[in-house]
């Protein structure tokens, strides 16, 4: 079953965020997300562009609210290690670098029409791991999983608490910055060069320089993939 | 039979999808926001000087807003603490979050009026060339015929780029007039707008004083700036956007005798605020001075008069052209 092209996903989650830049609240609400990836496997390499953008106007905690825009961009290329069977069926196991880019912007809602707003993004260098398992042959089950390993941070702080200015930049290492990204997806060869799928996903974001900063979301998405 | 099995497995699997990020993130340690309230209080009993010309009875207010703190859960004692400081009716007041978010208490009445009565872009329908921008971007200025410059500075915020108002000043020494347009400038650093003032004075000049402890301290004493120095007639432009130490550098300018300010009364608020503490991390900004106009009243909600007054309309402003600056051009073309 192929995996060269384009894929397009779209789906609803749940995010979840505590921010200490503007307070010590636990927000959460739904999340909508949208995806696009160009994705190339091939016996000797996979490599795929993608494309992640998460919003949602409802994330809550008591009366306030808050806004939340989040955006992954990045390239995953992963070489296959190791093939082997699992419940006698086949299974390919890949490990590869992974550059990407991740923004995050949250406006919450203090009172009518004032607002206190957070900014925080980073680009970083990490690795990923691909296990693609052929259920059938017309199913796929392919699981990934993806960690920041260094990242150049940058984040809004209070110019008068810290020295750095408003926007600060940073190198990090993985005790300051993590970045974890999992997903499961089923994928069936629905027709010639589609594909139809099921993914769950799971993001997390710990960001410690400053103030302190995580945001995690469980996503289920709804995915066509078109063969190019 | 074999149906509920299944079923039972889809919902545990949905209710794992959507529980990960709940389970990895806790909820937080709850705490009484009594503390920041009773700071803010405090600090506003201390330090704000308007209490009593705007006749306002704080310890009234604490006490219509102490039930709601009371009963507030999570981030909810923000929004009251910024209501209450909303009853000062100050632009210069309001809360900052530990990341630097600045959440203003109140938005000036005269800013309101004159928000949509202003439209930067609308400058160059009078110009005879784009407006050139200063390195800073915060000075911009072009050649109007009838042989007269004009300047605008979008902000006196602090920093050393107020140096390249000289250039803009010298690029119009030799013309007849020159139009200075601070309309929609909100406030710096009054070190930046005595900086201008300095450029167009002929003597020196006494600043307007301040009231501590009902006692009246008289202000600076400013002197001209000879290496660079205006002495044809000047124009201000003005509105009720402007506020804070764009008031003193209007009324500074006031002083002179060859400027004359047009335009309408600017926002009223000018009392040098500073930050404080509260327990939670938050800083809340108070006003701390009673500044004076030369008259010897509060520039706070009094704000400062024109010397001519023209207003602009909205409807106007929005078909492209600027009644102030219109006025402002016959007048100084006919001086």
């Amino acid at each position: 079953m192929k995996f060269d092209g384009v894929e397009v996903n779209a789906g609803i989650g749940h995010q979840v965020i505590k921010d200490e830049n503007i307070s010590i609240e636990k927000y959460s609400g739904t999340i909508n997300n949208y995806s696009l990836s160009w994705q190339k496997h091939r016996e000797k390499y996979n490599w795929r562009f993608f494309l992640n953008y998460r919003s949602t106007e409802e994330l809550k905690s008591y009366k306030i609210t808050a806004r939340l825009r989040e955006m992954n961009f990045g390239w995953d290329y992963s070489y296959p290690i190791k093939k082997f069977t699992l419940f006698s069926k086949d299974a390919i196991w890949s490990l590869g670098p992974s550059p990407f880019l991740y923004f995050h912007y949250r406006r919450q809602n203090i009172a009518d029409s004032y607002f206190a707003n957070s900014l925080a993004g980073f680009i970083s260098i990490g690795i990923n791991s691909v296990i693609k398992y052929e259920l059938f042959p017309k199913v796929i089950i392919r699981s990934s999983f993806r960690s920041a390993i260094f990242s150049i941070i940058g984040r809004s702080i209070n110019p008068n608490l810290y020295s750095e200015g408003k926007v600060p930049i940073k190198l990090v290492t993985p005790f300051s910055v993590q970045s974890s990204y999992f997903e499961t997806q089923l994928m069936y060869n629905l027709y010639k060069r589609i594909n139809i799928g099921l993914l769950y996903e799971f993001n997390m974001v710990r960001i410690t320089p400053w103030e302190y900063f995580i945001s995690a979301n469980d996503n289920i998405y709804i995915s066509i993939l078109i063969n190019l | 039979m074999k149906k509920l099995p299944f079923k039972i497995v889809s919902i545990l699997i949905i209710l794992f999808c959507f529980s990960c990020s709940e389970l990895i993130i806790n909820e937080p340690v709850k705490i009484s926001h009594l503390e920041d309230f009773e700071a803010v209080r405090q600090i506003v009993k201390d330090y704000y000087p308007f209490l009593e010309f705007k006749q306002i009875n704080w310890d009234s207010i604490y006490n219509v807003y102490l039930p709601a703190i009371e009963k507030s859960e999570g981030d909810e004692y923000m929004a009251i603490i910024v209501d209450m400081l909303k009853e000062l009716q100050d632009g210069h007041v309001g809360i900052r979050t530990k990341g630097g978010s600045y959440i203003s208490s109140y938005i000036y009445s005269r800013k309101i009026k004159d928000y949509y009565k202003y439209n930067a872009q609308n400058i160059e329908n009078y110009l005879n060339a784009d407006l050139e921008l200063t390195e800073s971007k915060n000075i911009s200025y072009g050649h109007i015929s009838g042989d007269l410059g004009y300047i605008r500075i979008n902000t006196f915020r602090s920093g050393v780029w107020i140096s390249e108002i000289d250039d803009a000043i010298l690029k119009f020494e030799n013309s007849k007039g020159l139009i200075i347009d601070v309309r929609h400038n909100d406030g710096g650093s009054t070190r930046n707008t005595n900086f201008v003032v300095r450029r167009f004075l002929k003597d020196s000049l006494r600043q307007a004083g301040k009231m501590v402890n009902e006692e009246f301290y008289p202000g600076n004493l400013l002197y001209p700036y000879l290496l660079v120095n205006y002495n044809k007639s000047v124009v201000v432009l003005i509105n009720g956007v402007c506020y804070s130490s764009t008031e003193h550098f209007i009324q500074d300018m006031q002083q002179i005798d060859n400027v004359t300010i047009i335009g309408d009364t600017t926002g009223g608020g000018s009392s040098a605020p500073e930050y404080f503490n509260l327990p939670s991390g938050l800083q809340v900004r108070v006003s701390i001075k009673y500044l004076l106009k030369y008259n010897k009243t509060p520039i706070e909600w009094n704000g400062i008069f024109p010397d001519i007054r023209i207003t602009n309309a909205i409807q106007e402003v929005e078909n492209g052209t600027d009644k102030q600056l219109e006025y402002t051009i016959d007048y100084l073309s006919n001086r």
